[in-house]
């Protein structure tokens, strides 16, 4: 199979819930019910891993100097 | 007696209401009419009761920290100074404040610019738009210091890790602090995309929260692309940001809330629809192994010995009809064939001769023509009980017997 564009979680998800209910409304040739199957397992399961994925992002502490923005890291008090 | 002028009357007039402590710093009720701001910032109105009407004026100094929007008919309080005008010769009153009667100065603005915004259509429950379901990036307006920032950063990186905050700092009150939340909003648009926007502050008195409810704050909210989560002040509070905001929140948590979803809620989601998807697949399978099973049942497949059986007996009945039918189609021939054996025997010159009749041989060959024959040719006779020599004496044809050529 070819590889696909990476899908982001959003799409994954929207694919997810649209596959399940392709099957719930029934009767697809068994062909595509393991198809649909297969991919549906791999997308919720990519989702879990980005839902896992526990990345720190940096926050920001953002402002405009002269029609400009500018960004630094943003400290929170007690954190 | 010593002749004035008008200047020197009005002057002594004038000295004398400015003497008189009683109008210095005095409070006066009524209500306003004749109402005139003029484009230089300066107010003029009268104020009056049932029995009376006074001239007052509010030059744009004091003017502009109005609040509220003075209209006639308005029952107010105002408190100023009683002097003369001496270029007209009228004294007026001189307000350095003006209140609304009844109710604050806060609470009769908040209702006039809620008011004409509503007239507007700012508040319009179509204008608002839906909150991103997956935000990556939120923009904060509010203080750097302070709770809300805290609650906000907590609740969000608890329900969503991987979640950015992205902190326009500003004032949340006092002086020029409407205008510095306006334009954070109008940054977050112009040179700041996020997926939502919560704007708000900590709890307070209306005095406190009075930014929020600032008409730069309001358009500024109503003009964002970006959707705005409202989180002004507790729950009781209501801002005129609350109403324009595209959702509002009734505290700083609860905008987290309300913008970040809670990732194990979202786990909780997808492992359910993996659940569903292994359901329905095993429902695919299983129905149709169901379906195959009745199929394997049927006898046919199930006992192919069964319809060869039937098929075996059939074929057996079949041959023993041949052979019955056989046996009863000989049965008939050798009938036949005895009578046709029977007729044959009648035909046999055996006999013919033996019913009188008599063959004649030349020379061991049957005589049927005298044409054959000759006189004085020698014959043998056969008769059914042997045989005699003879000679031909004539032949005599019968009638046209000849003429056939047999």
């Amino acid at each position: 199979m070819p590889r696909k564009k990476e899908l982001s979680f959003e799409e994954s998800l929207e694919k997810l819930e649209r596959i399940v209910a392709s099957m719930e409304a029934g009767d697809s040739n068994l062909k595509d019910l393991m198809a649909n199957y297969s991919e549906g397992v791999q997308l919720g399961n990519n989702c879990l891993k980005a839902l896992a994925d526990a990345e720190k992002t940096m926050d920001l502490l953002v402002r405009e100097d002269n029609k400009k923005l500018i960004k630094q890291e943003l400290q929170i008090e007690g954190e | 007696m010593a002749i004035h002028s008008v200047s020197q009357v009005n002057k002594f007039i004038k000295s004398m209401f400015d003497r008189e402590n009683v109008l210095r710093g005095i409070m006066i009720r009524g209500e306003i009419s004749n109402f005139k701001c003029y484009p230089s910032g300066h107010c003029y109105f009268t104020l009056k009761d049932a029995g009376g009407a006074l001239k007052a004026v509010m030059f744009k100094s004091r003017a502009q920290h109005l609040r509220f929007q003075p209209v006639n008919g308005l029952k107010v309080v105002a408190s100023g100074t009683i002097s003369v005008y001496e270029r007209d010769g009228v004294y007026q009153l001189y307000v350095d404040s003006l209140a609304p009667e009844g109710t604050g100065d806060l609470q009769l603005a908040f209702e006039q610019l809620k008011a004409k915004l509503t007239e507007e259509g700012l508040f319009e429950q179509s204008c608002k738009k839906p909150l991103p379901v997956f935000p990556k990036r939120i923009g904060v307006v509010t203080s750097l210091a302070g709770a809300v920032l805290r609650d906000i950063y907590h609740v969000s990186k608890h329900r969503w890790p991987q979640i950015q905050l992205l902190l326009h700092p500003v004032q949340v009150q006092g002086e020029g602090s409407a205008e510095q939340i306006a334009a954070a909003i109008e940054f977050f648009n112009k040179l700041c995309p996020v997926d939502v926007l919560i704007v708000g502050r900590g709890g307070g008195s209306m005095e406190d929260l009075w930014s929020f409810n600032e008409e730069c704050v309001v358009r500024a909210i109503y003009g964002s692309k970006i959707p705005v989560i409202s989180a002004v002040g507790h729950e009781t509070d209501f801002t005129l940001s609350d109403f324009v905001a595209d959702v509002r929140a009734a505290t700083p948590s609860n905008a987290a809330e309300l913008a970040v979803p809670d990732c194990r809620e979202v786990a909780r989601h997808i492992q359910n629809l993996q659940a569903r998807l292994t359901s329905q697949a095993k429902k695919g399978i299983e129905s149709r192994r169901l379906r195959l099973n009745a199929c394997l049942r049927s006898p046919v497949l199930a006992s192919p010995q069964t319809m060869l059986a039937a098929r075996r007996q059939r074929l057996d009945y079949v041959l023993s009809d041949l052979q019955r039918l056989t046996e009863k189609g000989l049965t008939t021939k050798k009938h036949c064939l005895n009578l046709l054996l029977e007729r044959l025997d009648s035909m046999n010159p055996a006999g013919v001769l033996r019913r009188g009749y008599t063959m004649a041989e030349k020379r061991g060959k049957l005589v049927t023509s005298i044409r054959e024959v000759s006189p004085q040719d020698k014959l043998t006779l056969l008769l059914a009980d042997g045989r005699a020599a003879v000679e031909v004496l004539d032949i005599t044809a019968n009638d046209k017997a000849g003429k056939e050529g047999r």
